[in-house]
């Protein structure tokens, strides 16, 4: 993902070697945060909170392989922090148009990818039920593609609390594309 | 497989193939080393050492502990306003005894005092009244006295049983005499 040379360049306080490492982990950490939030503007905000982090904390990273890791634990404490400021507004909506929107996705072959907007449409579709940790979970586990030790990591939950959490959330969704989705 | 299940994979599959695009990386740059170079984001001893001394608090189970243990204060601390609050209605309840009948003395002097508060527990108010030590203790004597004179009085009447027919007589007359309310 990243390597050692540049952390330690910009452990040294090189702006442009910092410059290069926004440049090849923005992407990572703008897909978690996007994919959680569900909104691509708050998303923006928590990557760009995120490398001011990166850049404060850079002396306690002591590998690049550890970094990922890292990385993913800011952008995943920002959304919670994120999540919780929006915890009154209205959650979840049956919405025809998004049901609408992935019936035509499923039905291409091979189906085509989905814009910004659209994906943010279904996230919050799909998790707009789910609790702040729920939501990371299953972004991290089911889109991520992360295995339950990583996340374990990266959410500071046991591996139990992960996949409990896991559990809850594919019910939830289960339960809702059953019913509405058809 | 369930057709929930299917259902599901589906979705997963159309965001898994959807990667979210980042758009406009060098805004992102821009601000972040803007934000660098102004300085707002220099390490702060102060806040560096808080951090490391409290970051644990961010630990979940220990966030957990917390709350649980706030809780069962708060609880502990009403239980025992409610028992301070009950013990002072029972306080309320009793009657105080202040200034010279409080007990400093000796045994005889609590014995006295003793009888002094059988005498007001029997209807003697003292309320508003004035009344020195002096005056008590004359009265605890008269009192003893009085008692030591009926008791002669009983035994020399139980002696003479003239007498005691007597006096028997007398006392039947005087109930006669009070009037039936």
């Amino acid at each position: 993902m990243v390597e050692q040379k540049i952390i330690e360049k910009c452990k040294d306080g090189d702006l442009q070697s910092f410059r290069e490492l926004i440049e090849s982990v923005s992407p990572f950490a703008f897909s978690v945060a996007f994919r959680v939030l569900g909104d691509e503007e708050l998303a923006k905000d928590i990557v760009q909170d995120t490398m001011v982090t990166l850049w404060q904390k850079l002396k306690k990273i002591n590998s690049a392989g550890s970094f990922k890791t890292w990385l993913y634990r800011i952008v995943i404490n920002k959304c919670y922090d994120q999540l919780r400021k929006n915890k009154r507004e209205p959650g979840f909506r049956p919405d025809e148009k998004t049901w609408e929107l992935i019936s035509n996705h499923v039905s291409e072959r091979p189906s085509s990818e989905l814009e910004n907007e659209e994906i943010a449409r279904v996230i919050n579709l799909m998790t707009g039920k789910l609790s702040p940790k729920q939501k990371a979970v299953f972004v991290l586990s089911e889109i991520e593609e992360m295995p339950a030790d990583e996340i374990s990591e990266i959410t500071g939950m046991s591996k139990t609390l992960v996949k409990s959490n896991l559990y809850h959330a594919r019910k939830q969704i289960g339960k809702m594309l059953d019913k509405y989705f058809t | 497989m369930t057709a929930e299940r299917e259902k599901y994979k589906k979705v997963l599959a159309i965001l898994r193939g959807s990667k979210p695009e980042l758009k406009g990386i060098d805004l992102i740059q821009d601000n972040v080393i803007g934000r660098i170079r102004k300085g707002g984001v220099k390490h702060n001893p102060l806040t560096e050492v808080v951090e490391n001394l409290f970051a644990w608090i961010y630990i979940g189970w220990v966030r957990r502990s917390l709350v649980t243990a706030s809780v069962l204060l708060v609880v502990f601390f009403a239980y025992q306003q409610t028992m301070i609050l009950k013990g002072v209605n029972d306080i309320n309840k009793r009657e105080i005894v202040t200034g010279p009948d409080a007990f400093t003395g000796t045994y005889d002097e609590l014995d006295k005092q003793v009888r002094m508060l059988k005498l007001t527990s029997r209807g003697m108010s003292t309320g508003g009244l004035k009344i020195t030590e002096k005056r008590i203790e004359q009265l605890l004597d008269s009192y003893n006295e009085l008692q030591d004179k009926y008791i002669d009085l009983i035994r020399i009447i139980e002696e003479d049983p003239v007498l005691k027919e007597y006096i028997e007589e007398r006392l039947g007359e005087d109930k006669n005499k009070i009037p039936n309310l």
